[in-house]
């Protein structure tokens, strides 16, 4: 319950329109089940909802709740439960008033947007001027700033636009007290060029491998890293998703190559990003796919049964997709041969997708980000992933540990079956590494999906711990963060020491960022408990 | 400390790296204290002593003394002449020289990697990447006896902007001992596991996005100057050894001309090695002797940009010729020539030269044998007004504006440019020396009222660039106080004075 004269407070700061404690309001924003591991329908109830319109709104916000010793929570597009508060008594600071790019600096490539700017909008605007923003798998509809900021951040087109965490650049932060700080040339008025320095980058504090996911105060500004987008300023297909019609810009094309085996996709497709090739570049599941475009055919039992679709998702499981946008056609005649050269020494079949219809669909649906907006028709996603490293370690981690899980999860009725084989997976920084996915879809009302997630996370979890690898929850879920803290030299307690002194209060919402529980193995069998826990002794030792 | 005697400590540190690891000799202090650069008044303090740890373990226990004694700890792992002051005391201490722990622990042809000691030194890390086809991203013309993970921990510039996507590049993973004494690894090298475990499941320790978790603590520990703690080891990224080259040079009187072209050039990721240099900065790469330097100068284009086209494993000749035939249009469309060669050397020549660290004597020392850096980090095109100010300010105070050593080097795929000035005098004549320690600290002030930004100040620059950002200061002091809450790490620098 928010005290009377803290209501009066954020009224008298915000407009009284702006601040409500409506019951049935609050409910609509704890509701919040994607990329859960919390087997619980809802997600703890916000006592108030406040919209501030500019960077002073955050600041009077910030101060209030501190005076009053209450926390808050900041999000944008709130694409999940990461979102949401992540305890009882918060104050959810709701950005979509600040909804504005604010510049596009076209000479030095990139954008200054607020948080409630949208990916597609943003990259809409950098298209007409020939630019595009690197978009993450959420798709059009997430928030670059909060993904940049505080959240994960990589998709498909990482391969030529990076990750979220390396395209920020300067950034205004209104720290967790409610002072601001901006970040690298910003902070000495010298305008967005630069996130670090003088001396040590404190984008190193900002965020890691994950971001804080609202533990350290509220991002209200950020510069993001624009790339060279050789098609059309205009960018308006007609018809949706399969459907799709518009011709491919200009030395563009859209290639599927089907590998045997693995190590075969792997060594391709290594050789392939090393020469810098591919818009995109990734692979994807079949089913995974088609489930979030045909949700009531794929949950029909008879296709699910059917024996020939289970064989051309088997033949399909080691594939990989290039979207060429070369600036030149000698640029596209290079990419084709290393690519047609590559796969054909590794035994693959390479198709063109234009010549089989598909290549605008799929063309135009990655790279405008819209095939995520189909991604709950088919229930809830949740996702399960390692960390991010060279092709080759990932290959191993999907096909040995993650792609057997998804398999159980799906034979025991958790998750949809969306004919497992393969999730998502794709290049970053023209390959440095890559990155892969298992992707659940649930119905999240029903309790025993849930508790089957959560269950299924925990094998996930093992799996990745065995294959020396950080899972990707642990920036975030306080149950990973104590289980892998100490196998990883205790980074766990170096955050709660930046979270002590940032936020002496510990008024921004620190669950995802510094407060810690227990990792529950119990939906392991006895047999599995006693290997976790071998398992986790014996990697915590190798790090002491 | 005061109230420990030197001879305990030096017992207490032998008994961490052996006696013969610990000099005292006041000839090997001179190495690490008469840095070419300047440092803040009253200048440096002698050391105590030099400690040579051989790992990691030694660095723990040296890191968890000093906390004990009190001792300042001085990082040093590139050789002698330092340049930026990072090794000369600020506050009597010990310096930490790392240069015995020189190892390549690792390296990986298809994943483009190495783990490298702070020891490595480029010509040896160039090397040994040749035998697997690979090659280091190189500074320019690094001294022979630079540290390749102290380069990139200092973020200094590499010149090959397509490579460097964001400011950690060519950065990946670390192994961190904070001034606490505790021990982080970083990125996917963090874990879990050991890294033997981790090679077993074929993880190369490649993930530059920090972590573990939501910290990026090699953002946190590059360009501190030693100040947060030491690292170990790092892995770093290589490039494939191109099988066809293609150098050029395009000379060029106008400058916001040139830059428009590299704009144009970088947002389509076209050449490898890319830089521009003013005709004094070129003349001093390409000659050797004073007289040739000079007249060697006065031959080339006000402005010279330098670029490099390359073929690698796959089809490299056809690599080449579109990426030819590309910059040819965008060439014709900004009305620049690409060439061949400008007096005194080919772009083949000029390339050798960038492939390589230094030849003795460091280059900045050849015209007169002192010199005084000044960089910043700016936009590409704000460069030219930044220049005009330099020259302005050396012509002022009587040093001459034609011998002032430009170098931009765009980074971050050309979203901002780093730029160096170089002013050359004769340490033996005081007054040259007078009066280009005179034009640095006047063109220091006067570049950052214009809006230069000092990323990565040194010595009195650091005082210029934290004037400028209190809030960052405050929060930097926060972060320090959790890494090393004795201040036991290179007291004294950038804006740490008074923790």
């Amino acid at each position: 319950m928010l005290p009377e004269e803290a209501y009066k407070e954020l009224q008298d700061a915000l407009g009284p329109e702006n601040i409500s404690d409506e019951p049935a309001l609050l409910d609509a924003y704890a509701w919040q089940p994607a990329f859960s591991i919390n087997p619980d329908v809802w997600t703890p109830r916000p006592i108030a909802v406040a919209l501030p319109g500019s960077t002073e709104d955050v600041v009077a916000i910030v101060r209030i709740c501190n005076k009053h010793g209450l926390k808050y929570k900041a999000m944008c597009l709130g694409w999940g439960a990461h979102a949401a508060p992540g305890c009882e008594g918060v104050v959810q600071i709701d950005l979509r008033r600040m909804d504005r790019i604010l510049e596009i600096d076209e000479k030095n490539m990139y954008v200054v947007v607020e948080p409630f700017a949208v990916a597609g909008q943003i990259n809409a605007e950098a298209k007409k001027l020939g630019f595009s923003t690197h978009m993450i798998s959420a798709g059009a509809s997430h928030s670059p700033l909060a993904s940049s900021t505080s959240g994960w951040g990589c998709c498909w087109d990482g391969v030529s636009m990076s990750w979220s965490s390396r395209n920020v650049m300067g950034v205004e932060w209104v720290l967790p007290t409610g002072d601001v700080l901006r970040l690298g040339s910003l902070d000495s008025g010298l305008g967005w060029f630069s996130g670090d320095g003088p001396g040590p980058s404190l984008r190193g504090i900002m965020r890691g491998r994950g971001g804080a996911f609202g533990g350290l105060g509220v991002f209200t500004r950020c510069a993001l890293k624009l790339y060279h987008w050789p098609g059309p300023t205009e960018n308006v297909p007609d018809g949706l998703l399969w459907d799709t019609h518009k011709e491919l810009p200009e030395n563009s094309r859209a290639y599927i190559a089907l590998f045997g085996d693995e190590r075969a996709l792997a060594d391709a497709t290594q050789e392939v990003a090393n020469e810098g090739i591919g818009y995109h570049s990734f692979g994807v599941g079949l089913g995974n796919f088609l489930s979030g475009i045909w949700p009531h055919l794929m949950r029909n039992e008879a296709f699910r049964k059917a024996e020939w679709l289970r064989k051309i998702v088997d033949v399909m499981q080691f594939n990989w997709m290039w979207l060429l946008c070369a600036n030149s056609p000698g640029e596209l005649e290079f990419q084709e041969m290393v690519i047609r050269k590559e796969v054909a020494e590794h035994g693959g079949v390479l198709i063109d997708m234009e010549q089989i219809g598909l290549g605008q669909p799929l063309f135009w649906g990655w790279v405008l980000g819209s095939f995520m907006g189909v991604a709950t028709r088919c229930g809830v996603i949740g996702t399960m992933w390692g960390q991010d490293e060279v092709q080759h370690a990932m290959m191993e981690e999907r096909v040995h540990g993650g792609e057997p899980i998804k398999a159980s999860g799906v034979e025991r009725g958790f998750v949809e079956n969306d004919l497992p084989g393969s999730g998502f997976h794709f290049f970053l920084e023209e390959g440095i590494v890559s990155h892969y996915e298992e992707v659940l879809w649930y119905d999240h009302r029903d309790r025993k999906a849930t508790q089957g997630v959560r269950d299924m996370v925990a094998e996930y979890t093992m799996m990745n711990i065995d294959y020396c690898m950080e899972s990707g929850f642990v920036a975030g879920e306080p149950e990973l963060r104590t289980l892998y803290g100490p196998m990883e030299h205790n980074f766990h307690e170096w955050q709660k020491k930046i979270k002590g002194v940032l936020d002496p209060g510990d008024s921004s919402d620190p669950t995802l960022y510094s407060t810690e529980q227990e990792f529950d193995l119990s939906s392991l069998s006895p047999a599995e408990q006693a290997r976790a826990r071998r398992l986790i002794e014996e990697k915590r030792s190798g790090n002491r | 400390m005061a109230t420990t005697a030197i001879s305990d400590i030096r017992k207490d540190l032998e008994d961490i790296v052996g006696q013969a690891a610990i000099s005292d000799d006041p000839e090997a202090f001179g190495s690490y204290t008469n840095c070419l650069g300047p440092v803040k008044p009253p200048g440096p303090e002698r050391p105590l002593l030099v400690v040579r740890p051989a790992d990691t373990a030694q660095v723990q226990s040296l890191v968890r003394l000093a906390n004990e004694l009190g001792l300042n700890l001085i990082p040093a792992s590139s050789g002698a002449p330092h340049v930026h002051g990072g090794t000369a005391p600020y506050a009597e201490g010990v310096i930490v020289d790392l240069s015995s722990m020189n190892r390549i622990v690792r390296m990986n042809r298809l994943h483009k990697v190495a783990i490298i000691e702070p020891g490595v030194t480029f010509g040896q890390l160039k090397e040994e990447a040749a035998r697997q086809d690979l090659r280091p991203l190189m500074p320019l013309l690094p001294r022979a006896t630079k540290s390749v993970l102290a380069s990139y921990l200092e973020r200094e510039p590499i010149t090959f902007p397509r490579f460097h996507w964001d400011m950690t590049d060519p950065l990946l993973c670390t192994e961190l001992v904070f001034g606490t004494g505790d021990l982080m690894r970083t990125g996917s090298a963090a874990g879990p596991g050991t890294l033997e475990q981790q090679w077993e499941r074929e993880i190369q320790q490649k993930n530059p996005t920090g972590g573990p978790g939501a910290v990026n603590f090699v953002q946190l520990f590059q360009a501190s100057q030693g100040t947060m703690g030491i690292a170990t080891w790092a892995s770093i990224k290589l490039e494939m050894l191109p099988k066809v080259r293609r150098p050029r040079f395009v000379p060029e009187a106008d400058l916001d001309r040139l830059i428009d072209f590299s704009y144009r050039m970088l947002r389509l990721k076209l050449g490898d090695e890319f830089l521009i240099l003013n005709r004094f900065a070129l003349a001093n790469l390409l000659a050797e002797d004073p007289a040739e330097i000079k007249a060697l100068a006065e031959k080339q284009a006000p402005y010279t940009l330098f670029y490099c086209v390359a073929g690698y494993q796959h089809f490299p000749e056809k690599r080449v010729e579109f990426q030819e035939h590309d910059i040819a249009g965008v060439a014709q469309h900004y009305a620049v020539l690409p060439r061949d060669e400008v007096p005194g050397a080919s772009a083949v020549r000029m390339l050798e030269i960038l492939d390589n660290p230094s030849p003795e004597p460091y280059w900045k020392l050849r015209f007169k044998g002192g010199f005084r850096e000044i960089s910043f980090i700016t936009t590409m095109d704000r460069a030219p007004s930044f220049i005009a100010l330099m020259e302005e300010t050396a012509s002022s105070l009587g040093y001459a504006a034609d011998e002032v050593a430009a170098y931009l080097q765009p980074m971050m795929q050309g979203r901002n440019c780093h730029v160096e000035f170089n002013l050359f005098y004769d340490p033996a004549d005081e007054g040259e020396a007078q009066r280009a320690g005179k034009v640095f600290d006047a063109a220091g002030v006067a570049l950052s009222d214009a809006g230069a930004f000092f990323s990565r100040p040194y010595g009195p620059l650091s005082d210029i660039a934290y004037a400028g950002c209190p809030d960052t200061v405050a929060t930097l002091r926060k972060v320090k106080q959790l890494f090393d809450p004795n201040g036991v790490m290179n007291r004294g620098k950038l804006c740490f004075e008074e923790v």
